[in-house]
């Protein structure tokens, strides 16, 4: 018998008054019952009623990337829903796709037609995982009249590690769920620590975490929905395993996980915040985990955000952030070194300013950041295929035919702009500019410095 | 008339299988539809049965039109309710064809319970035995459309292409259903077919069927590394399925050569492989086409070619250098078949395709350049007009990407500007110029002045001339 990962069925205990999961995953190297611990990962949260039983697709969940990456099939003990093994085939197909050095393998488990039994006097409702950001706020409210519970997942995209920060965001979330009237279910997991464990990218486990708490979740919210931040046409370059593929696919015969809003721009979710003045309230985009506020208003993320609700005509409206954008922060953000669904975000709010209000200082601003920023990928893009391209009749060394124009051109044209650019690249330049100089003027360098250094300059 | 009203269509038995015919009304006139299959007494017909099927057919043309669709059948819940995603994701994927959403009315359909039969579109190109092969043991029935990729006007060919796919499923021992049908006549009109509508039509044909089969398979061309915008998607086929009908896009796993690799030693493909669509000069397989030349060049990679009676014994490897590969969907399948050729140790059949993707490189870049090119007709002209414009970033770029090589360019400018270099150097780093100049001069003094000594004469030497 070959090597296996052994996803043992997840352990329920109490904890205080909350519940406690934990999900054990074993390497077994071969035939007999000799197994070394792989690694743990945690779910803590509380339900109205005690969860009595947690389906084995948690544990087979979480043991999908270390799968896939060690090259190693699953095994189950104990029986694990047919829908979700038949979809396993696809999932893990579309992962080895996707992410090199993966390959497909299959579950060892037996197919399981009946479902997990919810704890009697628990009432069924709709998840909605929550962030409080533009995507979360707005599946929340196209799909409002559905949604009972907000789902806020404590340990994704908030590293444990900074306790007030993540008690900061969360309070900020329980008051924008009781403002909606809606409970908010925190899950508070180390899942990235099994990513670290592995040394993976935590961008190949988060659609396999989110995976494990919709399950974890299904006996008491069957439904659950998923905000995207991406378009249909920006999922088809995909970057994540949070892709809606993977979240669709880890639904069960109880558990039907959706993602939402891919027809929908982000300046239009942003603009559809209008409706929701709660949002407005408590709207938090951030990353940056500060201690004293939600949104640290620097960022690429929070700047975008204050343009797009410039944009829209809600900056001044938003409590969450401040209500100016400034030339010098626009100046100062670091937008991405390669065309990607972020860009996109910033080309459609650039192409927004500049219809909308094409004088006014900010547009004008965004135009030339991205223009600069197009300028860059331009070149990028051209010195990689004049690379490739070497071999090529059609453009042979056309990149270094570029460069070599720019700087001939410009020391005929423009020396001032040479000579700026060279002294910025003085240090680096020293030695084939010595070269230069030494090898025409051979001799004539000693009495060059003399003669400085007699004149005193 | 603001909408697309499709009447319940018209559905009779005719010799040997059923024909319906669907009419459309739109403010341009009347147009119908026809399709027949050679099916006949179809057991139970699901209520949606109709419905699903003009829903599948009419959507995107109504959306072409940007007018609501009205159907007059009833058409089954679950496929109403993805109604929105569907025109989202066209929407989303091609905004100057599909602007809007438009509204959709039809009855809903009593809910019926797909059958357990299954079948398989079945073209007999690769995707199609891949699928086949693969799902063999489960597998009903075979499914093949006239009208499709092979025109209704094409008689002969098409007598031909279906007595071998007739011997193929016979060979494969699965009967085979035959569909003709003269829909692109309606929807060339409004969409193109392979961007846009061949999902929907198969879908549309699939839900026809639904009394005989429960789940229709539809051979993937992709994988899902490739999931760019096509008629045919995994995004898109699986969604059109209705309450009766399960629809399936399979085979994505596999990558082109791949699936090569697993039909071609089958005795059924090498005789009846067809990939060809083009059908230059009425034949099977053209052999011309870049379709076929793609084909041929994996069964050289394969080493396999001389088994196939259906494409030319030889390839033109100039062929396979000069073709014209555009395609975002085809670009990746010239990566397959250089790494099977070089894994095969044919490095003539690599070194064809290597010059392919280079020619595909260089027009794709020419492509995106060309809003910067503007007017100007030559390349010397526009790289010199051009360039300044982006000369941060291209300097930026060649410092980024060849350091050395920049170093060197930027100071070859300085041997006619050498009070430039020298103030530069001084300005900004006299010691370090102090100190290599010293050193510099006295290497190059010190083999002079060892030259010096060595023909001073020695004072004890008998021999010393001087």
């Amino acid at each position: 018998m070959k090597a296996r990962i052994i996803a043992d069925p997840p352990e329920l205990s109490r904890d205080g008054d909350g519940q406690l999961v934990t999900v054990r995953l074993w390497w077994r190297p071969g035939p007999g019952p000799e197994r070394d611990f792989l690694g743990a990962t945690t779910f803590r949260f509380r339900s109205p009623v005690p969860l009595t039983e947690v389906g084995a697709e948690v544990s087979v969940s979480m043991a999908l990337t270390p799968s896939l990456a060690l090259g190693v099939p699953i095994e189950c003990p104990v029986p694990v829903s047919r829908r979700f093994l038949e979809s396993w085939e696809r999932m893990g197909a579309i992962m080895s796709a996707w992410f090199p050095g993966m390959r497909p393998l299959p579950v060892i488990a037996k197919p399981r037609d009946t479902s997990v039994d919810a704890p009697t006097g628990l009432i069924q409702g709709t998840g909605c995982y929550f962030s409080g950001g533009v995507d979360s706020w707005h599946t929340l409210g196209a799909l409002r009249s559905r949604i009972t519970h907000l789902i806020y997942m404590d340990g994704f995209d908030m590293d444990l590690e900074k306790p007030v920060a993540r008690r900061l965001s969360i309070a900020r979330l329980r008051v924008a769920a009781a403002e909606m009237g809606l409970p908010l279910v925190v899950v508070e997991t180390d899942a990235r620590c099994l990513a670290s464990r592995f040394f993976e990218p935590w961008g190949q486990y988060v659609g396999a975490g989110k995976a494990a708490v919709g399950q974890l979740l299904s006996p008491w919210l069957p439904e659950q929905f998923a905000a995207s931040s991406y378009l249909w046409k920006e999922v088809l370059l995909p970057e994540t395993s949070a892709h809606f593929l993977l979240i669709d696919g880890a639904s069960t015969e109880t558990l039907e996980l959706r993602e939402h809003g891919m027809g929908v721009s982000r300046l239009q979710k942003v603009a559809g915040l209008h409706s929701l003045p709660v949002a407005l309230r408590h709207l938090r985009v951030c990353w940056d985990m500060l201690p004293d506020r939600i949104n640290c208003a620097r960022c690429e993320k929070c700047l975008r955000s204050m343009l797009e609700l410039e944009a829209t005509g809600l900056l001044q409206r938003c409590e969450t952030l401040p209500h100016e954008v400034t030339l010098d922060s626009l100046h100062q953000v670091k937008l991405p070194n390669h065309p990607n669904h972020v860009f996109d975000f910033w080309a459609d709010l650039e192409k927004r300013f500049r219809i909308s209000r094409p004088d006014s200082s900010l547009s004008r601003a965004l135009t030339e950041k991205l223009r600069r920023c197009r300028a860059g990928f331009w070149s990028t893009r051209l010195w990689q295929a004049g690379k490739k391209l070497a071999g090529s009749k059609a453009w042979p060394g056309l990149a270094r035919d570029l460069g070599a124009t720019v700087i001939r051109t410009s020391w005929q044209n423009e020396p001032e702009w040479m000579l700026r650019k060279t002294r910025a690249q003085a240090r680096r330049l020293r030695d084939a500019l010595f070269e230069q100089l030494n090898g025409s003027h051979q001799g004539r360098m000693m009495r060059r410095i003399l003669r400085r250094w007699w004149h005193g300059n | 008339m603001s909408a697309m009203i499709v009447p319940p269509p018209q559905m009779r038995a005719i010799a040997g299988g059923t024909e319906i015919v669907f009419e459309v009304r739109t403010a341009e006139g009347i147009s119908r539809v026809r399709v027949a299959h050679s099916l006949a007494n179809p057991p139970v017909i699901p209520t949606g049965m109709l419905g699903d099927s003009a829903l599948a057919l009419f959507l995107l043309p109504a959306m072409r039109l940007g007018v609501g669709l009205d159907i007059q059948c009833p058409v089954s819940a679950p496929l109403l309710e993805r109604v929105g995603v569907l025109q989202e994701i066209f929407g989303n994927w091609y905004p100057e064809t599909f602007p809007a959403a438009v509204p959709v009315t039809a009855p809903v359909a009593a809910t019926s319970i797909p059958g357990s039969a299954r079948g398989c579109f079945f073209s007999g190109g690769v995707d199609s035995f891949f699928s086949v092969l693969k799902h063999r043991a489960t597998l009903d029935r075979l499914i093949f459309v006239h009208g499709f990729d092979l025109p209704l006007a094409k008689t002969a060919l098409r007598q031909e292409v279906a007595s071998r796919l007739r011997s193929a499923s016979e060979d494969l021992k699965f009967p085979l259903i035959e569909v003709e049908t003269d829909v692109r006549a309606f929807s060339d009109r409004h969409v193109h077919w392979g961007s846009h509508y061949c999902g929907a039509a198969m879908a549309a044909v699939a839900h026809l069927l639904s009394p005989w089969l429960g789940e229709v398979i539809i051979p993937a061309t992709t994988t899902y590394a490739h999931l760019e915008p096509f008629g045919t998607h995994l995004y898109t086929d699986e969604r059109w399925a209705g309450d009766a009908m399960v629809l399936l896009h399979d085979g994505m796993e596999a990558r082109r050569i791949e699936k090569m690799r697993i039909v071609t030693p089958h005795e059924t493909v090498r005789r009846h492989l067809r990939v060809c669509w083009e059908n230059q000069d009425g034949r099977y397989n053209c052999g011309t086409c870049e379709k076929c030349l793609r084909t041929m060049a994996n069964l050289r990679a394969l080493g396999v070619l001389d088994q196939y009676a259906a494409f030319p014994e030889k390839l033109d490897l100039d062929l396979i250098a000069a073709l014209d590969v555009d395609h975002p969907l085809i670009v990746p399948f010239l990566e397959e078949t250089r790494e099977a050729a070089l894994a095969a140790g044919d490095e003539a059949l690599a070194d064809a395709v290597q010059r392919c993707q280079l020619n595909h490189e260089a027009r794709n870049l020419a492509r995106e350049l060309s809003p910067l090119r503007e007017d100007l007709p030559d390349a010397t002209a526009w790289t010199e007009k051009a360039a300044p414009r982006f000369r941060d970033a291209i300097l930026e770029t060649c410092w980024r990407q060849d350091p050395e090589w920049t170093r060197q360019e930027l100071c070859r400018h300085f041997a006619d500007a050498p009070d430039a270099a020298f103030d530069l150097l001084w300005k900004h780093d006299r010691r370090w110029l102090i100190r290599r100049t010293v050193t510099a001069r006295l290497w190059r003094l010190l083999p002079r002045w060892l030259r010096r000594r060595d023909a001073t004469p020695s004072p004890t030497s008998p021999d010393d001339p001087a």
